[in-house]
C-alpha cells in the first residue's frame, strides 16, 4: 500500500483513505453517516458544533470526527450508547433555543437540523424555559433574509466569508449566547458571491429572500440546469412549481464551480419572466415586401427561410449573413450555421466583434488544473466581474494551494490583492507587451517596451517566474484585446510551451456563456466546426458535402458595413443586439435600417428587435435544453425547466432548413441530442459527446489543433487630438440591460457611470473627483462621473459598460485598434 | 294437501309477525331531504379552514396538509404577511388553498398534518351539485364556518350551499 | 519556609530595575548565555517545573516540543489572569516587572525565540503600564534588545491589553486575540508548539512560571528539584480568598496541607466558622468538602480527591453558606464568559444558569437537579475547550457534594410556596 494511504476501522468496516483525510468524510466514502452541522468539506474543520462526536479506542473522551484526521489502526464508532447520549445532549443543546417554526421555515423538508433531530435527536426538549427571542426575518442584504432566532451558530456562513470569499463581510458579533452572524456596521452583506450563505447554512436562518415562502421545497420540480450568464458555466439547480420560477440553487461540480455559484447566477434569473420577452412571432405589416399577418411560430419561421432564400436566389449567396450569439447552446449554433453554410450557401457568419480564431498552440485546460498549475497567469482578463466563479478558484488556488499568480491587465482588477506579480500595461500597448515577452523568453534580449508602461525589471521578473514554473496555466480574455494582439499572444503561448521544462495550457476566458462553443461550432466567416479552415475545401467537402461554400465570409463588422453599403441585403440576427453590443452604435442602427430583410431572433425586445422585419420568439435558457461549452472545454447539458408555447429554437431553426432544403424534407430531429449526436459525428473533437458521456460531470471537448497564427504588433495609433485619452471599456457583473432590467431582484448591485482615470490626467484636464463629465468619440456621447484612481496607466481611461442605456460600446469606433476619447466637463 | 295449507299459514304468520312488530318500531330509515340526519361529531365531511379568536386565518400555508394528502388533491401556495394588514398570525399565510373535493377522500389526513388546526373535516356531507366546478373549493369557499359550531370557537357565518340542522 | 517567589517581595521599589538588580535581579542572564540553549531546556525539566496556569503541563517538556528549525518563534507571556479567585500573576507584575522579564530572556534564549508578547488581561491597565516602564528599563540597560549582553543573542518584548474575556486565558483563544481576531479557541492540533502565533511555533507561559525560570537558572535544577513533593516540584502561590481572615496571596512549598494554608497562614475561617468547603484552584475546579481539609496542596494529591491544583486559588466556604448560590454565582460568570463557538458551552451554560436561578428563586424542583446532573454529564467532555469542563465542575461537585443544600431549597421553597 502507498505510504498516502492509511486503512483504519470505522463501525467494524475496514476503510483506506488518504492521509489527511478526515474521519467524517473516510465514514462518508464507505457509507457511514456522520451528522456534521459546522463541518463542510469545501471549508474545512472548525469542531464549534460538536455533532459529530464519535468514540475513538484509546482515547479517553469523545472526539469530533470532522476535526480529527484519520490515523493507521484507529477504530472508530460511531453509534455505541456512549455516542449517541453525546448526540442526543448535542442535539438538546442546539434546539434548545431554536424556534419550532418549521412548518413556515423555508429551508423546512431539505434541513439538516430537521434530518439530524429525527434521525439522531431526542424526542422531546426538557427545555422549560422561554426561547430566547431574537430578530425574526431582518433583511441581511436585499436578497437574503436573515433570521437570528434560528441561527445555531455554527460559523459556516462567517467561515464561508473568510475562506471562500477572502473578504471577511460577514462575521460574527459579540460573545457567548448573545453571539450573532453579522456585518459591519449592520451594512447589508451584498457581495458578488452572498448567495452561496444560503446553501451552506444548515437551518432556515440564512434564506432566500426572493424564494420567501413562495413554495415548499418539496413541491418543487427541480431541474438539474447550467447557468447562462458567463462562461465558467456553473451547474446549479433551477426550481419550478406550476410552471412558475421560484429559485436557484447550487449544484456543486468539482470540475466546474467548486461548489458555487455568484449571486448573477442565483438571482440574475428573473429575466425568465420577464416583462420584456418576445411571446408570439411577430411580421411588420407595413414592410412593402413583407406581408403576412399574426403568424405562428412555425408559420413565421417558414416564411423567414423562404423570404432569405428568395433573396439568395434574386442577389446571390454573399447577399445574406447570420449574427450569432455566444449566448446560444451548441446545437442552435450548429444548426444555424449548418442552415446558412447548406441553405443558403453563405459563410457570412460570425457571432463577435473582436479577433480571435479557434485552436491553441498549447493544451486547453479545463477549469479545475489550475488547482495543479504552480503559476496563473491572467492576461487581460478581469475574473471577478466577467466570470466570477473562477475568481473564487483563482482566489483558492493562491491562498491556500500556494500558487502564485501573476496578473497582465491594462486595469486594476480586484485579483492584484492576491497577485505575487501584477503588471499594467498602457490602454492598447497589449501586443507590444505580448511580442516584447515573446522576445525575453526566447533569449533574444529585452525590446523597446517603453511606450507600454513596464519596466523591464517587472518584465524581467515575470519571465523568471514562468522560467521557475512547472506548470503554468494562462488565462486570457480576447475580447479585452485591441486589434490583432491575440494572434501575438498565441505567438506567446506558442513559446512558453517550448521552454522544455514547462507543462503549459491556456484558458481563453471570454465571460460569455459559450464563446468556446460558439468557436467551435464555426460561428465563424473563415472557419467550419471544429476550427476547420474555410480554406481546407477537401475536409469540408467530406463532412459537409460538395455544395459547401469555401470561400470565407464576412466577419459580423464587415457585414454591418456592407448592409449600409447596401451589398448586404438580408440579416438574421440570432441572439444578439449589435445596436447596443457592437461598436458604432447609432451607425450600426443605421446600417440594419438599411437592410431589405432583417429577422430577429430572441428572448426578448431589444433594441434591435425594434427594427427587425421578422420577430422569432427564442426560448432561451431556462426552456430548452442543449449543451454548452464552457471557457475549460467542458461540454455539459444545460436543461430547460419551464415550459413555454413555442417550439424550442432548435426545432424553429431545423423548420428553417427542411424549408430550404432541395430533397424537400430534411432530417427531423426528436430532442436536442438527436442534434447533440449529429454534432459529435461532424465536429472535430466533439466524437465522444453523446447524452450519456455529459451527464454527470460533462465531458471536455477536444481542443482544435492549432493553427499558426500570425500577426504582427500594429503601430500604435496617434491621439487625434492632444488631450484624447484611449478608452478600456470594463466589464461589471450586474450590468443593466436586458438580462437584468430594472425590476431585477440584483436592482441594488446597478452602479452610476463612472469614467476612471489617472490623477495626471485628470490635473491635465483640470478635472476633480465626481466631477460630471462626457466621453466623446465621433458624435456619441456617454455622460460619466469622474473617478481618479490608479484602475489604468496615464494616458488612458477605463469606462466600466454599466447599462444597456450608457451605450459605451456607442463610443468605440471599431475593433481594429484603441479608441480615442475626450473628456469634456459638463 | 291440508298439511301443505297449514303450513303455509304457519310460515305466513311467522313472516308477517316480523312485520308487523317492526310496523310498530320507529323506523330507521327518514325522509332525506326533508328530515336531516344528525352526523357524529368526528365525521369527515367537507373541510373548512378555521379563523382564531381575533379574526385572523389560522392557516399558515405551511402546506402540510398537501404533502399528506395521499390523493394530492390541495393545492397552498404561500406568502408573506404585511405586518400593516395581516391575513393570518405568523410570518406566512396562505394566499391560494384549493382543494378539489372530487379527488379527495375524505381520509382527514389533511386534518392531521395541519400543525395549527387550521383545516378541519366537519359533518357536511351535503356535496351534490351540477357543475364540476364547484368542487374546487377556494379559500373564500373554505374560510366560512357553518353553524352549528360546536366544537370550534368561531361562527362567522353560513354557506348557501349548507342546511342547518 | 521557603520562598523562591516572594521572598523579597515586599521590598520598597522592587519594580524599579535599580533595586531589583540590588537584589540580585538579572544575575541569571550571564549564566544562562554561557550555557548552550537547549541545556537550559534540559536544566527546566530537571527541575520538575510544572505550568502554573492550571493544567500543570511539565514545562520543560512544553519547551523542548517545539518545532525543529522553524523561525521565527513567539513567546507569550499569558497574563490574562482572570479566573475568579485568582490573583497571584497580578501581584508579580504590579511588585516584580523585572522578574518575568528576565525569566523571558531566560525562556526565549533557551528556546531560540526573538519576539516576546505579554498578553495582559484587558483590566490590567496599569500593570501594563508599569511593565511596559520596567520593558524601557530593561531595553535601556541592555537587557532587551540587539545583542544582549554580548551575547548575540535579540529580543523584543511587547505587551498586548487584551479586551476582556476570559476565554482569552485559554492559550490559543490567547493566540487568536493576540492576532486581532475573535478570542476563540483553536482546533488543536496543530498545538501551539507547532502552529501557534501567526502559525509559528510558539511557547505560552504564565506569569508564575516564567518567574521560577530564574531562580532555577541561578540556583541549579537540583535545588529547585528538591524542594516540594515527589512530582509536584517547588512552591506555589496560592491566592487565598472567600471566608477567611486573612485572604491575599501565598507562596507554599507544595504538599504543604490545606488546613495548614487555611488556618495558620490565613488566620482561620472569619468568626471563627466551621468550614463547609473549598475550591482549591479557582473556581473551574470541582469543590472539596470540610473533611478533606488535610489533602496536601500539590497535583497529585488533589488530583486523588477528584480535583485540581489548577491556578492556585483556594476559595474558601464557611458553614453559613448555601452551595446553590455559589454554583449559580460561578455559572453566571460562566454564562457570561463563553465565547460561543461550540454549542454544548453556549447553550449550556444558559440553561445551567436558568435552572440553577429557578432553584435559588424558589421554583425547583428535585427533578430540576436531576437535569442539572445530566445536562453536566451532556457537557463535560463534550466541549470544544476546557471552559465547558471548568463550568461543570462547581455546579456538578456541588450536586455531588452537597445535595442536602438544593433538597433544602427545594424543600423549604416548597413547603413555603410564597414566591
Amino acid at each position: 500500500m502507498a505510504d498516502d494511504q492509511v486503512t483504519l476501522t470505522i463501525d467494524d468496516q475496514t476503510v483506506s483513505v488518504p492521509k489527511g483525510t478526515k474521519v467524517v468524510d473516510a465514514a462518508k466514502s464507505v457509507g457511514i453517516e456522520i451528522p456534521v452541522f459546522c463541518y463542510h468539506e469545501k471549508l474545512g474543520p472548525l469542531g464549534c458544533c460538536r455533532m459529530c462526536l464519535v468514540e475513538v479506542e484509546k482515547m479517553p473522551k469523545l472526539m469530533t470526527a470532522c476535526t480529527m484526521d484519520v490515523g493507521p489502526d484507529m477504530v472508530v464508532k460511531t453509534t455505541t450508547p456512549k455516542v449517541e447520549k453525546a448526540q442526543k445532549g448535542v442535539l438538546e443543546f442546539t434546539l434548545l433555543n431554536h424556534p419550532l417554526d418549521c412548518p413556515v421555515c423555508d429551508k423546512g423538508g431539505e434541513c439538516p437540523l430537521q434530518n439530524n433531530t429525527f434521525k439522531y435527536g431526542p424526542g422531546d426538549t426538557r427545555m422549560d424555559f422561554h426561547r430566547a427571542e431574537n430578530l425574526k426575518a431582518g433583511p441581511l442584504s436585499p436578497v437574503i433574509t436573515l433570521d437570528r432566532e434560528r441561527c445555531i451558530a455554527c460559523q459556516r456562513c462567517t467561515r464561508y466569508s473568510e475562506v471562500i470569499e477572502q473578504d471577511n463581510a460577514l462575521v460574527m458579533h459579540n460573545r457567548g449566547f448573545n453571539n450573532e452572524v453579522g456585518t459591519f456596521n449592520n451594512e447589508p452583506y451584498d457581495t458578488r458571491f452572498s448567495g452561496n450563505v444560503i446553501d451552506i447554512c444548515p437551518v432556515g436562518a440564512l434564506t432566500n429572500s426572493q424564494f420567501r415562502f413562495k413554495a415548499r421545497t418539496w413541491d418543487l420540480t427541480n431541474s438539474d440546469t447550467l447557468c447562462a450568464h458567463c462562461g465558467c458555466n456553473c451547474n446549479m439547480t433551477l426550481g419550478v412549481r406550476t410552471n412558475k420560477f421560484m429559485r436557484i440553487e447550487a449544484r456543486p461540480n468539482d470540475l466546474v464551480d467548486d461548489g458555487w455559484i455568484c449571486d448573477k447566477a442565483r438571482w440574475g434569473y428573473d429575466f425568465l419572466e420577464s416583462k420584456n420577452r418576445l411571446v408570439e412571432a411577430r411580421t411588420v405589416p407595413d414592410n412593402g415586401t413583407m406581408v403576412f399577418s399574426s403568424p405562428t411560430t412555425q408559420d413565421a419561421a417558414v416564411r423567414t427561410a423562404e423570404a432569405i432564400k428568395k433573396i439568395v436566389d434574386e442577389h446571390g449567396p454573399e447577399s445574406v449573413g447570420f449574427i450569432g450569439s455566444p449566448y446560444g447552446t451548441n446545437e442552435e449554433l450548429y444548426l444555424y450555421q449548418k442552415l446558412f453554410r447548406l441553405g443558403f450557401g453563405t459563410n457570412n457568419i460570425d457571432h463577435k466583434t473582436y479577433a480571435d480564431s479557434p485552436g491553441l498552440p498549447i493544451d486547453h485546460y479545463d477549469v479545475s488544473e489550475i488547482e495543479t498549475a504552480d503559476l496563473v497567469l491572467v492576461i487581460a482578463s478581469d475574473p471577478t466581474e466577467e466570470l466570477p466563479i473562477l475568481d473564487l478558484r483563482i482566489k483558492k488556488v493562491v491562498t491556500r494551494h500556494g500558487v502564485k499568480l501573476a496578473v497582465l491587465n491594462d486595469q486594476a482588477t480586484l485579483m492584484d490583492k492576491y497577485a505575487h506579480l501584477s503588471l499594467r500595461y498602457n490602454i492598447g500597448s497589449d501586443a507590444g507587451v505580448f511580442a516584447a515577452l515573446t522576445a525575453a523568453i526566447s533569449g533574444e534580449g529585452m525590446a523597446d517596451i517603453k511606450t507600454t508602461g513596464i519596466k523591464a525589471d517587472q518584465l524581467k521578473s515575470l519571465v523568471e517566474m514562468l522560467r521557475a514554473s512547472k506548470k503554468v496555466t494562462l488565462i486570457y480574455n480576447s475580447s479585452a484585446l485591441t486589434g490583432q494582439s491575440v494572434a501575438v499572444l498565441k505567438q506567446l503561448m506558442a513559446m512558453i510551451k517550448n521552454i522544455p521544462s514547462i507543462e503549459c495550457g491556456a484558458i481563453p476566458a471570454v465571460p460569455h456563456t459559450n464563446a468556446v462553443g460558439a468557436m467551435d461550432m464555426g460561428i465563424l466567416p473563415d472557419y467550419y466546426p471544429g476550427g476547420v479552415p474555410v480554406a481546407d475545401g477537401e475536409a469540408i467537402q467530406q463532412t459537409w458535402g460538395e455544395t459547401a461554400p469555401t470561400q470565407p465570409g464576412l466577419s459580423a463588422m464587415e457585414m454591418i458595413r456592407k448592409a449600409e453599403s447596401g451589398e448586404l441585403k438580408a440579416l438574421l440576427v440570432y441572439r444578439a443586439n449589435p445596436v447596443v453590443d457592437f461598436p458604432g452604435g447609432k451607425q450600426v442602427e443605421e446600417a440594419l435600417k438599411k437592410l431589405d430583410l432583417l429577422v430577429v431572433h430572441d428572448m426578448f425586445e431589444t433594441e434591435t428587435a425594434k427594427l427587425a422585419h421578422i420577430l422569432l420568439p427564442s426560448n432561451g435558457p431556462g426552456v430548452d435544453d442543449g449543451t454548452t461549452t464552457n471557457i475549460g472545454g467542458r461540454v455539459q447539458f444545460r436543461k430547460g425547466g419551464l415550459k413555454t408555447a413555442h417550439p424550442p429554437d432548435w426545432k424553429i431553426i431545423s423548420l428553417m432548413a427542411n424549408t430550404v432544403s432541395e430533397e424537400g424534407d430534411g432530417i427531423n430531429y426528436i430532442t436536442s441530442f438527436s442534434v447533440t449526436d449529429e454534432i459529435a459525428k461532424n465536429v472535430p473533437g466533439y466524437a465522444e459527446i453523446s447524452k450519456k458521456s455529459i451527464k454527470k460531470e460533462g465531458m471536455t471537448r477536444v481542443s482544435s489543433a492549432s493553427i499558426n497564427a500570425t500577426g504582427a504588433v500594429s503601430k500604435e495609433s496617434s491621439p487625434p487630438k492632444p488631450e484624447a485619452l484611449k478608452l478600456r471599456i470594463a466589464n461589471y457583473l450586474f450590468a443593466h440591460n436586458t438580462i437584468l432590467d430594472a425590476t431585477s431582484t440584483l436592482a441594488h448591485h446597478f452602479k452610476p457611470s463612472i469614467v476612471h482615470m489617472h490623477a495626471s490626467d485628470a490635473k491635465k484636464l483640470k478635472l476633480k473627483n465626481e466631477d460630471d463629465v462626457v466621453v466623446v468619440s465621433g458624435d456619441t456621447q456617454v455622460s460619466a462621473q469622474v473617478e481618479i484612481s490608479n484602475r489604468c496607466n496615464p494616458g488612458g481611461v477605463v469606462l466600466p459598460n454599466i447599462s444597456d442605456e450608457q451605450g459605451v460600446w456607442g463610443l468605440a469606433n471599431s475593433r481594429d485598434s484603441v479608441t480615442w476619447v475626450e473628456i469634456r466637463k459638463v | 294437501m291440508i298439511q301443505a295449507t297449514l303450513s303455509g299459514i304457519k310460515n305466513l304468520t311467522i313472516g308477517m309477525f316480523v312485520t308487523f312488530k317492526n310496523m310498530m318500531t320507529k323506523p330507521v330509515t327518514f325522509q332525506y331531504p326533508e328530515v336531516k340526519r344528525t352526523m357524529p361529531e368526528r365525521y369527515r365531511g367537507r373541510h373548512f379552514l378555521n379563523r382564531d379568536e381575533n379574526g385572523l386565518e389560522k392557516c399558515i400555508g405551511c402546506s402540510l396538509c398537501s404533502i399528506n394528502c395521499p390523493v394530492g388533491c390541495i393545492h397552498v401556495v404561500a406568502a408573506e404577511n404585511d405586518p400593516e394588514n395581516r391575513v393570518s398570525p405568523g410570518e406566512r399565510y396562505a394566499e391560494v388553498y384549493e382543494i378539489n373535493l372530487l379527488r379527495c377522500i375524505y381520509c382527514g389526513y389533511c386534518e392531521e398534518a395541519c400543525p395549527v388546526d387550521a383545516v378541519v373535516l366537519r359533518e357536511h356531507y351535503e356535496l351534490a351539485d351540477y357543475n364540476r366546478d364547484t368542487y374546487i373549493a377556494t379559500k373564500g369557499d373554505l374560510l366560512v364556518y357553518p353553524e352549528p359550531n360546536q366544537f370550534r370557537v368561531n361562527i362567522l357565518g353560513n354557506t348557501e350551499r349548507t342546511n342547518s340542522k | 519556609m521557603t520562598q523562591i517567589l516572594f521572598h523579597n517581595i515586599n521590598k520598597k521599589n522592587l519594580h524599579t530595575l535599580e533595586v531589583y538588580e540590588q537584589e540580585g535581579g538579572y544575575q541569571g542572564l550571564k549564566k544562562a548565555f554561557a550555557r548552550e540553549p537547549d541545556e537550559i531546556v534540559e536544566m527546566v525539566k530537571a527541575s520538575g517545573l510544572r505550568g502554573r496556569g492550571g493544567a500543570g503541563f511539565p514545562t520543560g517538556l512544553k519547551w523542548s516540543f517545539l518545532a525543529k528549525d522553524v523561525f521565527p518563534r513567539y513567546l507569550c507571556c499569558n497574563a490574562d489572569e482572570s479566573e475568579p479567585g485568582t490573583c497571584k500573576d497580578r501581584e508579580l507584575l504590579l511588585k516584580n516587572p523585572h522578574l518575568l522579564i528576565e525569566g523571558m530572556i531566560l525562556c526565549s534564549y533557551a528556546c531560540k525565540i526573538e519576539t516576546g508578547y505579554i498578553y495582559l488581561r484587558g483590566e490590567f491597565y496599569d500593570l501594563c503600564e508599569i511593565m511596559e516602564g520596567a520593558i524601557e528599563e530593561a531595553y535601556a540597560k541592555g537587557y532587551l534588545g540587539k545583542n544582549i549582553l554580548g551575547s548575540g543573542f535579540n529580543l523584543d518584548i511587547h505587551t498586548h491589553l487584551g479586551a476582556g474575556a476570559y476565554i482569552c486565558g485559554e492559550e490559543s483563544a490567547l493566540l487568536n486575540s493576540l492576532e486581532g481576531g475573535r478570542g476563540e479557541p483553536r482546533m488543536k492540533p496543530p498545538f501551539p508548539a507547532v502552529q501557534g502565533l501567526y502559525e509559528k511555533p510558539t511557547v505560552i507561559n504564565n506569569v508564575e512560571t516564567l518567574c521560577v525560570v530564574p531562580y532555577i537558572v541561578n540556583n541549579g535544577a537540583e535545588k529547585h528539584a528538591a524542594i516540594g513533593t515527589e512530582k509536584s516540584k517547588g512552591t506555589k502561590l496560592v491566592s487565598v480568598s472567600g471566608h477567611v481572615k486573612k485572604p491575599g496571596n501565598y507562596e507554599v512549598v507544595m504538599g504543604t496541607t490545606v488546613r495548614e494554608i487555611i488556618y495558620d497562614l490565613a488566620g482561620g475561617i472569619r468568626d471563627d466558622n466551621e468550614l463547609k468547603a473549598y475550591i482549591p484552584g479557582g473556581s473551574s475546579v470541582p469543590m472539596v468538602p470540610a473533611d478533606q481539609v488535610d489533602t496536601p496542596y500539590d497535583y497529585e494529591s488533589l488530583q486523588a480527591i477528584g480535583t485540581m491544583l489548577g491556578s492556585g486559588a483556594l476559595i474558601v466556604i464557611d458553614h453559613t453558606v448555601n452551595v446553590v448560590e455559589t454554583s449559580l454565582r460561578l455559572a453566571s460568570f460562566y454564562m457570561h464568559e463563553s465565547c460561543g463557538k461550540c454549542t454544548p458551552c453556549r447553550e449550556g451554560t444558559r440553561w445551567m444558569w436558568q435552572l440553577l436561578n429557578q432553584i435559588q428563586t424558589g421554583q425547583g424542583e428535585a427533578a430540576h437537579v436531576d437535569k442539572l446532573v445530566d445536562i453536566c454529564d451532556n457537557m463535560s467532555f463534550k466541549c470544544f475547550c476546557p471552559l465547558g469542563d471548568a463550568a461543570v465542575a462547581p455546579v456538578i461537585s456541588s450536586i455531588q457534594k452537597f445535595r442536602a443544600d438544593y433538597d433544602e431549597l427545594i424543600e423549604k421553597l416548597t413547603a413555603n410556596p410564597a414566591v
